[in-house]
């Protein structure tokens, strides 16, 4: 029998003893990061939404009013309605609305961005949203303004406050003609 | 010590190494993390980018459009069009291709739809935007009208932005970003005028000089009556013997013809049977109207013009060109009298037309009134009214994105 048996399981419980002590140092100078880690992960989903939302909602919005469906983009209480008849079963517009995204309707409901497509319910699109305003005054240009906040506490940076985002949607079918377009 | 007095010697050595691999796993974790990130931020971007240059494109062919031969444009530069068989034929590119090609190396195999000039075409290889985007337009008549003859002026454009793909560094992308809309345009010929003098109702007072003028049509006639047989006999009325030499041309001499049947057969002259045209037509023009010359100008309540002018003039009430040289068309819409005074020439053609509506919205014609004082010519150019033509925007009918899901 070797005289040195046990030294391993000795060698095994130092080892361990000594990872978990430079685990826990490394644990200790990793948290501040981590924290910080943890509200810039916040931050940057709020920010995608930010990001995000303007170019979809500008794909959604701005062919508005193709083929002249009645009131193209109208803004009725919070909800704003866009309307357009740009596919049909041959490929194009066929007098009415029934194909996907043909007459959406987007809100704001609590903190969620929510749109509805046709006859359906409304379905959830961007979360952590503070706000969404819609301005359809100029018949030409829509404006919009989208905001957002992170959807959870913040360790480092408790204090930071919702960001909005205000973009103009062009709406390309209501573009004015010197000629009348079905005389 | 020997191996078989330590057995357990190197378990230091499998955990170093499970270490390790667990920081390399990490490692490339984070990487994948970053190419991820780092894809879909420039993805982003760049899909943007795409659907910018796809406007471009639409807002360069509503520019071009005016110019364009729609016939020759459909049939493109071999004069023969290739059919709608191909998938896709409408557009550009099929998006399939669009993605996967190099932008600056592509040319288009089929000429159909591709503007041209000259003999060759406008954007071989697209238009070359910064940033290594491009974006492809083409023409097509629209779906109600067979494929390779356009009749009424209206035609789709669809275009096509490409933004090429990063094809170099560590976490590069083979797919370009492709966006696609398509605008139905309506090219505006309907004051395309065929004489001299066109004039649009059931009566008018004219008053002539004994001579020293001339309306000339060259090889169309000098006059054309569009609304009613009772214009000729008004116009044929008012001549003092002799004068119907003033008006030389195609078809004897007054060369004077009714042109009303032609006109209603047409889709794209008939329009000026109805009242919403004109008050549609009145009612935008103030906005669309341009100072420069050669430019589109509108004397809403009457006026006068001296010295040259080119391009398009439309004038209400009661108008005077004086010691004027017009190059273009004139149109008169009623509401006063057209005076042409001495030294006048005008190379084009003169429109004129008194309408108004009824309770029902039914047209109403009123008399015309036109008078010329000294010497006046009017000679037929239709040149020159085709080139004041192209100062009129195209109509949009409409305007969408398409998506690949689409039926394209």
């Amino acid at each position: 029998m070797p005289k040195n048996k046990g030294a391993t399981l000795i060698e095994a419980l130092l080892a361990l003893a000594i990872g978990w002590i430079l685990f826990m140092v490394f644990l200790g100078a990793v948290s501040p990061v981590q924290s910080l880690a943890w509200d810039l992960s916040a931050l940057h989903d709020r920010d995608s939404t930010l990001c995000l939302g303007p170019p979809l909602l500008c794909k959604l919005i701005s062919p508005a009013g193709n083929n002249r469906p009645r009131d193209g983009c109208l803004e009725e209480a919070g909800v704003l309605h866009v309307r357009s008849d740009t596919d049909g079963s041959n490929g194009f517009p066929d007098g009415d609305l029934d194909e996907s995204y043909e007459a959406i309707s987007i809100r704001r409901n609590a903190t969620d961005l929510q749109i509805k497509s046709g006859g359906g319910s409304f379905q959830p699109v961007f979360r952590n949203v503070t706000g969404f305003d819609a301005d359809a005054t100029d018949p030409l240009l829509l404006r919009l303004t989208l905001g957002a906040q992170t959807d959870k506490t913040r360790i480092r940076m408790p204090e930071t406050e919702p960001v909005q985002v205000s973009f103009q949607v062009y709406l390309w079918n209501h573009r004015r003609n010197l000629f009348e377009e079905n005389p | 010590m020997t191996r078989k007095d330590a057995p357990d010697c190197g378990f230091t050595l499998v955990a170093v190494l499970f270490m390790i691999l667990l920081v390399m796993a990490l490692s490339v974790y984070l990487c994948l993390l970053l190419a991820n990130e780092s894809t879909t931020t420039s993805s982003l971007d760049s899909e943007l980018y795409s659907l910018i240059l796809a406007e471009d494109g639409v807002e360069y062919a509503r520019s071009l459009l005016p110019h364009l031969e729609l016939n020759q444009l459909l049939a493109g530069l071999d004069g023969k069009h290739s059919g709608t068989s191909t998938p896709q034929w409408r557009n550009p590119l099929s998006f399939e291709l669009a993605r996967g090609i190099a932008p600056d190396t592509w040319s288009p195999t089929c000429d159909d739809g591709w503007p041209a000039s000259n003999g060759s075409l406008l954007l071989p290889s697209g238009y070359a935007a910064a940033g290594g985007g491009r974006f492809y337009i083409r023409f097509s008549n629209n779906p109600t009208e067979s494929a390779d003859e356009d009749r009424d002026g209206v035609v789709l454009i669809r275009s096509m932005g490409v933004t090429a793909a990063n094809r170099s560094g560590l976490f590069h992308s083979s797919r370009n970003n492709v966006s696609l809309v398509e605008a139905s345009f309506r090219q505006e010929r309907v004051f395309d005028l065929p004489a001299a003098l066109v004039l649009f109702g059931e009566g008018a007072n004219f008053e002539w000089p004994s001579e020293g003028f001339e309306f000339d049509g060259t090889v169309n006639p000098a006059v054309e009556a569009v609304g009613s047989s009772q214009m000729i006999d008004s116009f044929l009325t008012s001549l003092a013997p002799g004068q119907g030499a003033c008006f030389p041309g195609a078809g004897g001499t007054p060369s004077v013809r009714d042109s009303t049947a032609s006109y209603m057969a047409s889709p794209i002259y008939r329009r000026v049977f109805d009242t919403r045209f004109w008050q549609h037509f009145q009612e935008q023009l103030p906005a669309f109207t341009d100072p420069h010359q050669p430019g589109l100008c509108f004397y809403a309540n009457g006026g006068g013009i001296t010295g040259s002018f080119q391009g398009f003039l439309v004038a209400r009430g009661d108008f005077v060109a004086s010691g004027a040289s017009i190059d273009g068309l004139v149109l008169h819409l009623g509401g006063g009298r057209l005076t042409l005074g001495a030294d006048t020439h005008i190379r084009g053609a003169i429109w004129m037309s008194n309408t108004d509506s009824d309770a029902e919205g039914n047209m109403v014609h009123q008399p015309l009134d036109l008078k010329v004082l000294g010497s006046v010519t009017v000679v037929y150019d239709a040149g020159a009214v085709r080139r004041s033509l192209t100062l009129l925007p195209p109509t949009q009918l409409g305007w969408r994105i398409l998506f690949p899901e689409m039926k394209l």
